[in-house]
């Protein structure tokens, strides 16, 4: 884990701080990141970030339940130990859809809450950023950002005016971390 | 209360958040709720529920000690009170997921001030719910032969048997239930943890807070989780009543097998669910001062959806009866002779009259709009959607095909008392958690908060 | 925001009266030709009528649920989009004087018209010519009503942009679904059920209804890309809205498999011989195979097609699932229909193909002439705006 410095700003508004990330972004900056207490249409877009690839790791989460649930019923119903019940067939195929269809689901929504996790690093319960004494606005109302500073050549005092003369307020600098 | 100028927004549409709310007074208002300290009500209707849920407790542990047989069933009516509660709370959680996920993907963002409400609503009657399958077992100890595993025998559960589905639904149902209403949280937690004072109070709100911090990154993945959860729970909460519905349907009874069934079901939980909602947001927003939030809009949508899917379960009452005449099949259509002028016909009438006809008043806007008149009738319509299931159930049981077969159920006292139990768990849940957890879900109001204060400015800008 | 000035917002007159002739040639063409199918084969061709009605019946009444819907909800997405499902429910009127060779042959349709059966007699009350005539032209009459009602205060609305016009239309919507829900249920009883007069199923009305909700909705976005190949509406109805109407047939092909499922698997579980001879009829010989290819056709591969969103923003893969989906939404109205009449197996006529064609060129050029020269856009809408801008996500 190497250490790096950055910068941190507070805004006072979603509009503020997305001027905030189009200047950066124009004066040279690419890795910002913002930290807002809800999300912020158009954000991603200003980040120039892709579209979340978490559907595909529900798609397959889907098909591993909905195949491992059919598989089990057939498994246990027509080769571990048939019996008829109800004058059903062994491989009453119809009948299976329920369950496969729960397993399906149930294995979905599983990829879709760990995917999630596991994209945004999470669950961590301390983070750099939690030291910075006015940061507790992120879940409030102050929207922040946070842009690393080695990338162009400026100095600490050049970074900190820029992101003054956007509208951010409470500016220091930070240890960034990988 | 004082009515608030509210200007109008494009398309003439009221304003979700009123009252000149900032981002931060959002904040102060529902962290608030479980930052102050207890509210002097809370403690005596804390312990009124515990009493309540430990008669529960004691019924279940007689009826386990004793056998079934303290319940009122018997040939014919071999389900009654187990079945017909067991519905009637699955049912009231439908809401609570219509609202997190079908009223999202249709992006009625009304939703949002009682949507947390309505998730917790709905993992406490599905708590309520999951209590009667297990002890109507009558030897709970054997729960394990529902779940893929061989008995003493060799044999496995039969897959075949809408009773195993259930199994698979409901479990299904209460876990992703469980996750949606978490993920939702998490945001929020992490607002409580940030405004507590280091200690025990932020270290517990920190440690299910996750170490969230709202990053971009963070909330573009969060948003697309929620999304696709939204997706997944949408056909789950339909499969769900769908199921519920398939242990009646697929038997050859008179009055349960009916091709219509699992829509009607769904249609009938969604109706009793909103109205159980109504029920507690009507006196909660008032309590806890949310009416800035849950506004009189929010109440006149859910009273509209309350009149839809009240003639939606209208709808399934008549088309039942038509194609009992039509059909031909004279047991068919003595079972619903029987049902409407039988000796439960009462009951029947009360269900008409509570689900078809007392929903009829929200077609005027007077009683759309005043609080009172909508309390009375979601009461109403609780009591009608029990009614619902319990003719559904008994009705089409007690006049068996031969008449030397037929029966009355009468409920016992441990029936009624096991009843009334779940309703002291279900409010014990509820306290603990209007005092502990946001009870709405404040990320996504102020989302929607930013989103009106950007077309009031264009709406002042066209102006000027 | 303002309607893009630089957007063709209505049908230039001279394309729109060469449209007007294309259809109108290509319905009376065929309509021509299927009287040689009557004179031929008079039992087939009230079959293929039926067929061919109850498709057309369907996207009229599906559209007409849309228009109301989208009153009710008070949606501002949609509005750009409801001039045109208004403009096509104008059209339902026609279905009046479509509906008398299904009176005039349905002796030859309905063995409930001439059965001694006694389960059969038993329903004479209900099932008998004179009241299933009346009964027919009541739900006619009701939704061509309705569909005027909205369609020419929602036209007035253009001149007056009175915001109470769309008060009183979501007030009429109301009750109007109300109306639309029994009329629809009942007409698919009488049309289709009763094909099968000892058969009953409590879902059909809800199946035929889940089916004409998809079908309008695949026909809508069909008219809407051709409209753009033509360069109309191009700035007004955006990537955007076809993506939304995207969400809704996808959501809707699952609905209509829902109900599919649930008729099928609880009269499959059930077992019962006086409801399963309908299943076991198309579950037998060719059958079998229509049975499969409509649940493939139209569930699986819309499903498949309409799940990814860059899918649904392609306008040609967009207007490939919705031709599919009208497609499959007709050979669903066949798989209702035809078993009663042959059998044996699936027997395709070519009274099949020209009667759907001429009659839905027929509401088409109807449609066309009744909105020649009018905006295709409600601009009095107060919500135009919004819907103008609208993001889908």
């Amino acid at each position: 884990m190497k250490s790096a410095t950055g910068a941190i700003a507070r805004f006072d508004s979603p509009d503020h701080l997305m001027s905030a990330i189009r200047t950066l972004r124009e004066a040279g900056f690419s890795e910002i990141e913002a930290y807002t207490p809800f999300p912020i249409h158009g954000i991603d877009e200003a980040l120039g970030r892709q579209r979340s690839k978490l559907p595909w790791v529900v798609l397959v989460g889907g098909l591993f339940g909905a195949i491992s649930g059919y598989l089990v019923q057939w498994y246990l119903s027509v080769v571990e130990y048939p019996l008829i019940v109800g004058g059903k067939p062994y491989d009453s195929r119809e009948a299976w859809i329920p369950i496969t269809f729960e397993m399906t689901i149930l294995f979905a929504a599983f990829s879709a809450i760990g995917g999630m996790f596991l994209f945004n690093r999470l669950p961590r319960l301390h983070h750099p950023l939690f030291d910075v004494p006015t940061f507790s606005r992120a879940t409030n109302d102050g929207f922040f950002l946070t842009v690393r500073i080695f990338e162009v050549p400026q100095d600490r005092q050049a970074i900190s005016e820029l992101l003054a003369s956007c509208g951010g307020h409470d500016v220091t600098t930070l240890d960034m971390e990988d | 209360m004082s009515e608030i100028h509210v200007p109008a927004r494009p398309g003439g549409r009221v304003a979700l958040v009123q009252g000149g709310q900032t981002f931060g007074s959002l904040t102060n208002l529902v962290s608030g709720i479980t930052e102050a300290s207890t509210p002097k009500w809370w403690w005596p209707a804390f312990l009124t529920s515990l009493t309540v849920l430990s008669v529960g407790v004691g019924m279940a542990a007689y009826l386990i000690s004793t056998g079934i047989g303290v319940w009122g069933l018997n040939s014919p009516v071999g389900w009654a009170f187990d079945i017909t509660n067991f519905v009637f709370w699955i049912g009231i959680g439908h809401a609570g997921t219509l609202i997190s996920a079908i009223l999202f993907l249709f992006r009625q963002k009304w939703r949002t001030s009682i949507n947390r409400f309505a998730e917790a609503m709905t993992l406490f009657a599905v708590a309520c719910a999951g209590i009667y399958p297990l002890i109507h077992l009558g030897r709970v100890w054997l729960m394990w032969w529902l779940f893929p595993a061989p008995n003493a025998n060799a044999i496995y559960p039969n897959f075949r048997s809408p009773l195993m589905w259930d199994v698979a639904a409901v479990s299904t149902y209460a876990i992703v239930s469980l996750l949606f209403w978490y993920v939702g949280l998490i945001p929020d937690l992490a607002t409580l943890r940030d405004r507590a004072a280091p200690g025990l109070r932020q270290r517990i709100y920190g440690f299910f807070a996750l170490g969230w911090r709202g990053a971009a990154r963070h909330w573009q993945h969060y948003e697309m989780a929620y999304l696709l959860l939204a997706g997944i729970a949408t056909p789950l909460v339909i499969s769900v009543h769908t199921i519920v519905s398939m242990d009646f349907a697929t038997s050859i009874l008179p009055g349960w097998h009916a091709t219509i069934f699992p829509p009607y079901f769904v249609a009938g939980a969604v109706f009793s669910g909103f109205a159980m909602v109504l029920t507690l947001m009507v006196p909660s927003r008032v309590i806890f001062g949310l009416e800035n939030i849950v506004t009189t809009r929010h109440l006149e949508n859910i009273c509209k959806i309350l009149l839809a899917t009240g003639l939606m379960v209208g709808y399934a009452y008549s088309t039942e009866f038509f194609i009992a005449w039509y059909g031909g099949n004279p047991y068919e259509r003595f079972t619903f002779m029987n049902r409407a002028f039988g000796p439960y016909g009462w009951a029947y009438w009360v269900m008409v009259t509570c689900n078809v006809l007392s929903p009829q008043i929200f077609w005027f806007k007077k009683a759309r709009t005043t609080p009172w008149i909508m309390f009375v009738i979601s009461i109403f319509v609780n009591i009608g959607m029990w009614f619902e299931r319990f003719v559904i159930i008994v009705t089409s049981l007690h006049r068996d095909f031969l008449p030397s077969s037929w029966g009355m159920f009468v409920p016992t006292w441990v029936d009624i008392f096991e009843f009334i139990g779940t309703f002291g768990l279900f409010f014990t849940l509820f306290l603990i958690f209007v005092r502990f957890v946001p009870i709405v879900a404040l990320s996504e109001v102020k989302a929607v908060l930013s989103d009106q204060n950007h077309e009031m400015q264009h709406v002042e800008r066209a102006a000027s | 925001m303002k309607v893009s000035s630089n957007d063709q917002l209505s049908v230039p007159r001279p394309r729109g009266w060469r449209l007007l002739f294309g259809l109108i040639s290509l319905s009376l063409g065929l309509g021509l030709l299927s009287m040689l199918g009557l004179a031929s084969n008079q039992r087939q061709f009230g079959f293929s009528y039926l067929t061919g009605f109850t498709f057309i019946a369907s996207l009229g009444t599906g559209t007409l649920f849309w228009i109301m819907i989208h009153h009710i909800t008070d949606a501002g997405w949609s509005v750009v989009l409801r001039r045109l499902l208004e403009n096509y429910s104008k059209s339902l009127p026609l279905l009046l004087v479509l509906f008398v060779p299904i009176v005039m042959n349905a002796e030859l349709v309905y063995r409930w018209t001439t059965s001694v059966e006694e389960s059969v007699l038993a329903k004479q009350s209900w099932l008998n010519l004179p009241f299933f005539a009346i009964r027919g032209a009541i739900y006619l009459l009701i939704w061509s009503g309705l569909a005027w009602w909205l369609a020419t205060t929602s036209s007035r609305q253009d001149a007056t942009a009175d915001p109470a016009s769309s008060k009183r239309m979501q007030g009429a919507s109301a009750p109007g679904l109300i109306v639309l829900a029994l009329t629809t249920t009942y007409a698919s009883f009488d049309w289709l059920m009763s094909l099968e007069p000892t058969w009953s199923s409590t879902i059909f009305g809800v199946y035929f209804w889940a089916g004409s909700i998809v079908g309008s909705l695949a026909l809508l976005t069909l008219a809407i890309l051709g409209l753009h190949a033509a360069g109309w509406l191009r700035n007004t109805i955006r990537t955007e809205h076809l993506h939304d109407l995207g969400k809704l047939m996808f959501g809707f092909t699952i609905f209509w498999a829902y109900i599919a499922f649930s008729q099928y698997f609880l009269i499959w579980y059930a077992n019962l011989p006086e409801e399963t001879s309908y299943f076991i009829a198309r579950r037998t010989g060719s059958w079998n195979g229509l049975s499969w290819s409509l649940a493939i056709g139209q569930f699986l591969v819309p499903f498949l097609l309409l799940m990814p969103r860059t899918f649904k923003r392609n306008a040609p893969i967009l207007g490939f699932a919705a031709a599919w989906i009208l497609l499959f939404h007709y050979v669903d109205m066949y798989w209702l229909v035809m078993p009663t009449l042959h059998s044996e197996g699936v027997r395709v006529h070519w009274l099949d193909l020209t009667i759907p064609v001429a009659m839905l060129s027929g509401t088409l050029a109807l449609t066309t002439w009744l909105s020649l020269g009018k905006p295709l856009v409600p601009v009095g809408d107060p919500r135009l705006s919004e819907s103008l801008a609208f993001h889908s996500s």
